[in-house]
This record gives structure tokens, C-alpha cells and sequence, in this order.
């Protein structure tokens, strides 16, 4: 079993919802986004994801690509590794991380995956790899011990969630609203009834992500029956605004948010 | 339809557009084997647009290069003065079928702009272009020609400002509003069927080429050549003539010269990465992280290809060649002294490199190059370009 498997069973065997917080690696700098998924970690974060800055990040909404941004006029390809072996020395939590496919596949796919691996992440979030082009980086990342994370979004047809549940090996990102990250929250709810199909197929972690900022939300998200959410935005903004500590704290809020569900 | 061109293409997008991706396949195949839809957009293709646009024989241009016999594809004469029209109008009419009310686009220099914006007034249906805040200035009698047509242009703040830009804008929005909206991809780029429906919408440049070349000359031409950007004239052009033995040629904006970083030689100097949802060539730097291009004509001022055309190049089918701001600069005073005809500068990048091509053959040989778009659009920027060298 993985580090990443084996924290989301003793989540569950607990009963507790998984919390999973990104950073942008290099911003505003390597140490200081290491330092800011520390704290989130020490504030009860469960899975840690570090978002490897790019150019073109067309699933992220204006404050993820402005971190992109400010991280870019510095952060290089070296740094981002650099920053995954830093945190992993400094946590226990699995370390997802968070890229678009082209930084992954410049040098080379196997070895970056092969370098990321060897860092210490756990598992890789691509948000443009949907799950048709993604049977050869499943096996290369599989031989490595690496997850590669399935998405499911409210416009996910249902005739391939099979191929999705069967593809989870670690936890399935559900993108709860129709648009990119950190926008409104959806009040429609429209990723639960794909969520729910999901299941039928497999009974596989299912966290949501995409507009969930605060306790409050978290907690709706969790009293809807998922196993976990994600949050960066809301986080990445805590870090321009307050750094590590600003971080800490609304992770601290979250955290409270999810328990107190019971 | 495979999605593949070699190595090349693919789906690298998010996944709440697979869906959306999977409707408009499915919907372009059904669409092209109803003989309605079809007669439908080649009424318009004919009434509308005014096609065919015809082939021009080039004789003082012939004459000044001494050797094969120049042919002009005139898609300048093209209703919106560019060849962009084919694709709007075909990509709105599929909107329509699938029920969709609305339109979306980015756009560079505004020509695909305003095509959307023209196929969107005509078919009824909302459209809003997105284009980088620096395009906005740079080509403002374009963005007011979308208003007028009754679009919304949203000038988009992010990155670089310019196409690359507005084009992940679009992607964006599509995300938000994909069940009600089409996004109309401008050129053979994207994701999954985007290329393979551009490219056909826009084949109808190649083969009227083959027909009228008959006529013209009671063959096949020796050659031919078109501009590549994202590369749709040129696809359109090519996919026809490829199975023959007509010699192909593109030609990339080499801007400020291939040796420093001003240029749009994607082919030429890229190489393969995933950029706004398809493998293919890009301009890139060494860690993956996409570059700025530059080019005088902003229609080619972009860091990716489609990736048809990468296939095309690694397969050797098609030579890519390049063209510099001044070189194309050259060129469409020539054309337009020899001609009476000013070429867009994105054309003039194939003009630029038509004159070698021409030499090297005999003068019983035939030579096309497509004269994709008029240059009325950048006359304020080359006269200011002119008056301060």
C-alpha cells in the first residue's frame, strides 16, 4: 500500500475527511512556499500538493495564474524538485504535485517522473491529462510508485466513469463546479450525481475541489457525503497576503470546519 | 476520426470539456453525411462568401521572377477579406445543430474575430471574442468592426496579451459555459476534432485549386505555397494536394530573424510540448515554460502549429520555410506594385518565399500561392512602421 492509500484508509477508518492544500512552488519564494505547506501540514492538512508553476495554466482562475506568474520570474525546473524533497524532509503527509503536462514532458516524462518520485511525491495532479491520453503516464508513474490522479467533473459522461474508477489508485479529484479554479461556488451541486455514479463502479475516495475556500464550505462539501476537499486559491491567498502563518490559520479553520461535522 | 496525426494532436484538456469534444465530434460526423447541412454551408460558402474566389494568373510577377508561371489563390476576395470565413461559418452552423446559442472565439490581429462575429450576425446567435488587451490597441478598427457585427470582444489582461493568451481565456470560458456554448477554434489547433474540422471547413481552398488549375493549365501545379501561423490556409490548401505529387511548402514568420528570440518559426525552431489541447511543435523554453512569439503580422504571432502540419513536416511531405518582417514587407510592395493587389501580411510571408520557389522551376511549370487575406488591416501599421525607419 502507498503513503497516499494509507492515509486515506486511516482517514476513513477514522471517520475523518482528508484535506488536501496547495501551494505554488516559488511563491512568493522556494523556501517560503515550502515553508507555507509546513505549516498547513502542522495546521492538519493531510495531503500536501505543490503546484509546479506554468505558462499557460488554462485550468486556473486569476489568482492561481498570478501566483504562476510571480513564481516563474525565478522558480525553475530544479527548484520545484528541490522544493518536493524539502517538504519531504520536513513532513509525513503524502506530497501530491500539482502540473500541467508540458514542464512534465520537456526533459523527458520518465525522468521527471522519476526524479519527482525519487524527491518524495506520492502522487501527480495533471489537470490537462484527461484519462484518455493518460495510459502511458499511468504506466511509467506506476513502475515508479507515483499515483496519477483521474478527474471527474459535472460533464463527465457516465459511460467512462468505469475506466475512471478503475484508473483511481489513490483518490479521484471531483471538480465541483463548471469552470476554473477558485470561481463561485456551484449551488447547483452538479458533480454529486456524477460522484455518486462514480461509487456504483468502485468505492473509491472521491475529494472535491475547485471554489471551496473557508470552513464553511468545506463542511457543506463534507455533509454532501464526499471523503475530502481541496483547497488553493483561498490558500494561495492566505500566503500573498499573511504568508506561512496566514496559511496555518485558515487551515486551522478548515480542519475545524471538516471535524466538527462528526 | 482518430485524433492523431503521427505522434501529434490528442485531447490535453481539462476534463469537463471531454464531454463537449466528444458532442461536437459526434455532431461534425453526422452533419457531414447529411446532405442538407452540407448543401447549406455550401450556399453560403457560394452566396455569401462568394465562393470560389478565384485563381489569378500572376504575368508581370511571373515575368519578374523568370520562372514557373505564378498562380494567386484569392481568398482576399473571400467575404471579411480572409479566408477565415470558411471555418466560422461552418464551425456556427454546427453550433446551431447542436443546439448551442452561443458563440465564442479568441482572435489575434481580429480576422477570425471578425469572422465569428459575421457568422454569429448572420446565423442569429450571441458571440463574444476574446483578445489580448495589446491586440485590442494594436487593431482597433477590428475590434470596432466586431461591435458593429454586434459581438462582445473582452480584452483579456492575463500573461502576455496577446493570442496565446486570448486563446486560454477562451478555453476558460468554454469551461464555465461549455452547455450552451461552442467555442470556434480560429485555426487547425486545439484539441481534438478542432484540427481535423478546420482543416476540412477550410479544404475547399485546396480543392478549388485542383479544379481550377485544371482549367487554368490542364493540370496539376509543379508547387505550392501558403503562410503558416496555426496553419489553417495552409491546411486547407495542403490536405487536398497531399496525396498528389505537387510540391508543398509553409512558410513561418521568421519576424526579427531566426537567430535571436523575435520570430514565430515554430517548425522551424520548436519542438514538440502540449500547448491549448494538442501535441505538436511549440516555441518553448529548455524547461517547458511557452515563449512569446513575435512576427510583424499578427496573425502569425503565435507559439504553436497544428499538428497536422508537425506531422506533415516530420514526415518530409511538406518543406516549412520562413519569411522575416522584411522580407514580407518586400514582398507585398511587390505584389502590390506588379499586381495591383495588397496582400495581408500573413500572406506576404508566402509571396516572400514564392519568388525562389518560381526560379527554381521551368517556366512551363505552375506555381500557387495563396493570397490568404487582404492587407487593408495593416496598412496603419506598416505606413507607421515605414514613417519612423
Amino acid at each position: 500500500m502507498t503513503r497516499l492509500q494509507e492515509a486515506l484508509q486511516g482517514l476513513r477508518q477514522e471517520g475523518r475527511a482528508a484535506l488536501m492544500a496547495y501551494l505554488c512552488a516559488g511563491d512568493p519564494t522556494i523556501e517560503a512556499s515550502v515553508e507555507g505547506l509546513v505549516a498547513a501540514a502542522q495546521a492538519g492538512a493531510d495531503i500536501l500538493e505543490i503546484g509546479w508553476p506554468f505558462s499557460d495554466p488554462v485550468a486556473d482562475g486569476p489568482v492561481i495564474q498570478a501566483a504562476s506568474e510571480r513564481a516563474l520570474r525565478h522558480t525553475r525546473r530544479v527548484d520545484v524538485i528541490s522544493a518536493v524533497a524539502a517538504l519531504r524532509a520536513r513532513v509525513a503527509q503524502p506530497i501530491a504535485v500539482l502540473s500541467y503536462c508540458n514542464p512534465l514532458i520537456s526533459s523527458g516524462r520518465d525522468e521527471t517522473l522519476r526524479e519527482l518520485a525519487q524527491a518524495g511525491a506520492d502522487a501527480l495532479v495533471i489537470p490537462d491529462l484527461p484519462l484518455e491520453e493518460s495510459a502511458p503516464w499511468r504506466e511509467a508513474a506506476a513502475a515508479l510508485g507515483l499515483s496519477i490522479t483521474p478527474f471527474i467533473a459535472p460533464t463527465t459522461d457516465p459511460q467512462r466513469l468505469p475506466q475512471i474508477a478503475q484508473a483511481a489508485d489513490g483518490f479521484v479529484y471531483a471538480v465541483a463546479l463548471l469552470g476554473v479554479t477558485g470561481a463561485a461556488e456551484d449551488k447547483a451541486e452538479s458533480i454529486l450525481p456524477v460522484v455518486a455514479a462514480l461509487r456504483r463502479h468502485k468505492d473509491v475516495p472521491v475529494l472535491a475541489g475547485f471554489g471551496i475556500g473557508d470552513a464553511a464550505a468545506a463542511a457543506r462539501w463534507r455533509s454532501r457525503g464526499l471523503d475530502g476537499v481541496i483547497v488553493g486559491s483561498a490558500l494561495v491567498k492566505a500566503m500573498a497576503q499573511e504568508g506561512a502563518e496566514g496559511v496555518r490559520n485558515l487551515v486551522r479553520q478548515i480542519r475545524a470546519g471538516l471535524d466538527n461535522l462528526g | 476520426m482518430s485524433g492523431r496525426f503521427g505522434a501529434y494532436g490528442g485531447q490535453f484538456v481539462p476534463e469537463t470539456l471531454m464531454a463537449a469534444l466528444q458532442e461536437l465530434e459526434t455532431a461534425y460526423r453526422e452533419a457531414m453525411a447529411d446532405r442538407a447541412f452540407v448543401d447549406a454551408y455550401e450556399a453560403l460558402l457560394r452566396e455569401y462568401v462568394g465562393r470560389p474566389t478565384p485563381l489569378t494568373h500572376a504575368r508581370r510577377l511571373t515575368e519578374r521572377w523568370g520562372g514557373a508561371q505564378v498562380y494567386l489563390k484569392r481568398e482576399d476576395l473571400a467575404h471579411t477579406g480572409a479566408h477565415k470565413i470558411n471555418n466560422t461559418l461552418g464551425q456556427a452552423l454546427l453550433c446551431q445543430r447542436m443546439g448551442k446559442r452561443r458563440l465564442i472565439a479568441e482572435t489575434g490581429a481580429g480576422q477570425h474575430g471578425v469572422a465569428a462575429a459575421t457568422a454569429a450576425a448572420l446565423l442569429g446567435l450571441e458571440c463574444e471574442v476574446f483578445m489580448g488587451s495589446v491586440d485590442v490597441k494594436r487593431q482597433a478598427p477590428n475590434v470596432y468592426r466586431m461591435e458593429l457585427l454586434g459581438t462582445r470582444v473582452q480584452a483579456v489582461e492575463s500573461g502576455s496579451r496577446t493570442l496565446k493568451d486570448a486563446t486560454n481565456a477562451a478555453l476558460r470560458e468554454w469551461v464555465h459555459s461549455v452547455r450552451d456554448t461552442h467555442y470556434a477554434i480560429g485555426s487547425v489547433v486545439g484539441p481534438h476534432p478542432f484540427p481535423t474540422i478546420v482543416r476540412d471547413l477550410q479544404s475547399v481552398i485546396g480543392r478549388e485549386v485542383l479544379h481550377q488549375s485544371e482549367a487554368a493549365f490542364g493540370g496539376l501545379p509543379q508547387a505550392a505555397v501558403a503562410c503558416v501561423g496555426g496553419g489553417s490556409n495552409a491546411a486547407g490548401l495542403f490536405a487536398p494536394l497531399v496525396p498528389t505529387g505537387v510540391s508543398l511548402y509553409g512558410v513561418e514568420a521568421a519576424g526579427a530573424g531566426l537567430d535571436g528570440d523575435e520570430h514565430a518559426a515554430t517548425l522551424t525552431r520548436g519542438r514538440p510540448g502540449v500547448l491549448h489541447g494538442a501535441y505538436s511543435y511549440l516555441l518553448q523554453d529548455g524547461e517547458g515554460q511557452v515563449q512569446e512569439a513575435y512576427s510583424i503580422s499578427a496573425g502569425l504571432d503565435y507559439p504553436g502549429v497544428g499538428p497536422e502540419h508537425a506531422y506533415w513536416h516530420d514526415s518530409g511531405r511538406v518543406r516549412y520555410l520562413s519569411a522575416t518582417d522584411e522580407e514580407a514587407l518586400e514582398a507585398l510592395h511587390l505584389l502590390a506594385r506588379s499586381e495591383g493587389i495588397i496582400p495581408a501580411l500573413e500572406s506576404a510571408h508566402a509571396l516572400a518565399r514564392a519568388g525562389e520557389i518560381a526560379r527554381a522551376l521551368p517556366k512551363d511549370a505552375a506555381l500557387v500561392v495563396v493570397v490568404s487575406g487582404r492587407g487593408d488591416k495593416d496598412l496603419e501599421s506598416i505606413r507607421e512602421r515605414e514613417a519612423s525607419a
